[in-house]
């Protein structure tokens, strides 16, 4: 199947099904999935500035999906939220720029594919250290909440200075517009460790502030010709469905199991974007694709679980 | 070729449609899996 915007071929199946992998992935550990999104698209042969702008279109798909669905259970500070948001607009702006320049220079894949592998490195270690540690970062001062510069927004969960929550948005903003990941990972652990929100909150005010960003950055990249809108539907139409096999999933779970997982498909990722950067791209889709498709095959199979067996079994779930 | 042609052309027309083509398929397909899972006693509603 010829995509002309984009200007590659791919055989059809394989878009709707590795928005069905990354959807159910993406549903079983609670993550929009765009860090395996874009490095998906690029090793499959989707030139990097569009892999970036395409993953964006589906995460704008994802994250409305998902910030209704919370909006649903009251888990959205919609104050917080549109705080953040200016500063994630800044950002992303200023990430799809700096992808202007790097077209003209040195070459997006050139540039983008080694600050992936930083990236997914870093998310490699910390999920490793959150891990053998057995807790988070709980221990970090709420220092957030203290710094009272004005102007100060008055949200659920109290008063909190506006200054913080922009500069976090627009750290978010900047990885959002150069890798095109939703970036509400990075946002998680700030609402959680630094703000002081109750972790559901925490989940949905995320959510929501990556709605509205992915709103701005679809629009952005989609002006500086980086989004195949057709691609980004099929992703989204095989997303859709497996998302909510995913989510159902967890709950068969055991927490170990989930880490690992999410370990290994970091790793896969990983080494798939090395192989694509040194030569061997023929290679790079098998690793990636393969990985993707053993892990959603072993998140579906707790599908035939009984519900809550993990939780039993793992005690922490 | 056409459709290329019209792309180059109306750029900010395929931005605003990208835009509301998949806000539009975000919350209609929330709406759906809604009604599915209230069909299956299963809504927060």
């Amino acid at each position: 199947m010829l995509f002309p915007v984009a200007g590659v071929q791919l055989p059809w199946p394989l878009v709707p099904t590795l928005g069905f992998m990354v959807g159910v992935l993406g549903g079983f550990w609670g993550i929009g999935g765009g860090w395996i999104m874009t490095p998906g698209l690029y090793v499959l042969g989707v030139p990097m500035n569009f892999a970036v702008g395409t993953s964006l279109a589906y995460i704008l798909g994802q994250s409305v999906l998902a910030s209704l669905r919370h909006r649903e259970f009251g888990h959205v500070d919609v104050r917080i939220g549109f705080g953040l948001v200016g500063g994630m607009v800044v950002g992303t702006e200023l990430g799809a720029r700096f992808m202007e320049v790097l077209k003209r220079s040195v070459g997006v894949d050139r540039a983008v594919g080694p600050l992936y592998l930083v990236f997914l490195g870093a998310v490699g270690v910390l999920t490793l250290w959150e891990s053998l540690r057995g807790s988070t970062l709980g221990g970090l001062p709420r220092s957030l909440r203290r710094f009272s510069v004005p102007p100060i927004i008055q949200t659920s969960e109290g008063r909190i200075s506006l200054w913080p929550l922009s500069g976090a948005g627009v750290v978010v903003g900047g990885l959002v517009g150069v890798l095109g990941v939703g970036g509400g990972f990075v946002m998680l652990p700030v609402l959680i460790y630094l703000l002081g929100l109750p972790t559901h909150t925490a989940v949905g005010t995320s959510i929501f502030a990556v709605a509205l960003t992915s709103t701005f950055a679809t629009f952005s990249h989609s002006l500086k010709g980086n989004v195949d809108l057709e691609m980004a539907l099929l992703l989204f139409s095989g997303a859709v469905v497996g998302t909510q096999l995913g989510a159902f999933a967890t709950l068969r779970a055991r927490g170990a199991q989930i880490r690992f997982g999410f370990g290994a498909m970091v790793c896969a990722t990983f080494l798939s974007m090395i192989l694509k950067l040194v030569g061997f791209g023929e290679v790079a889709p098998w690793v990636l694709l393969g990985t993707a498709a053993l892990m959603s095959s072993v998140a579906l199979s707790f599908l035939l679980r009984p519900e809550n067996a993990g939780e039993i079994k793992d005690g922490k779930g | 070729m056409k459709f290329l042609d019209l792309y180059r052309e109306h750029r900010l027309l395929y931005s605003v449609l990208s835009v509301l083509v998949m806000v539009g398929g975000g919350t209609l397909f929330a709406l759906v899996t809604d009604l599915l899972l209230r069909g299956r006693g299963c809504s927060s509603r």
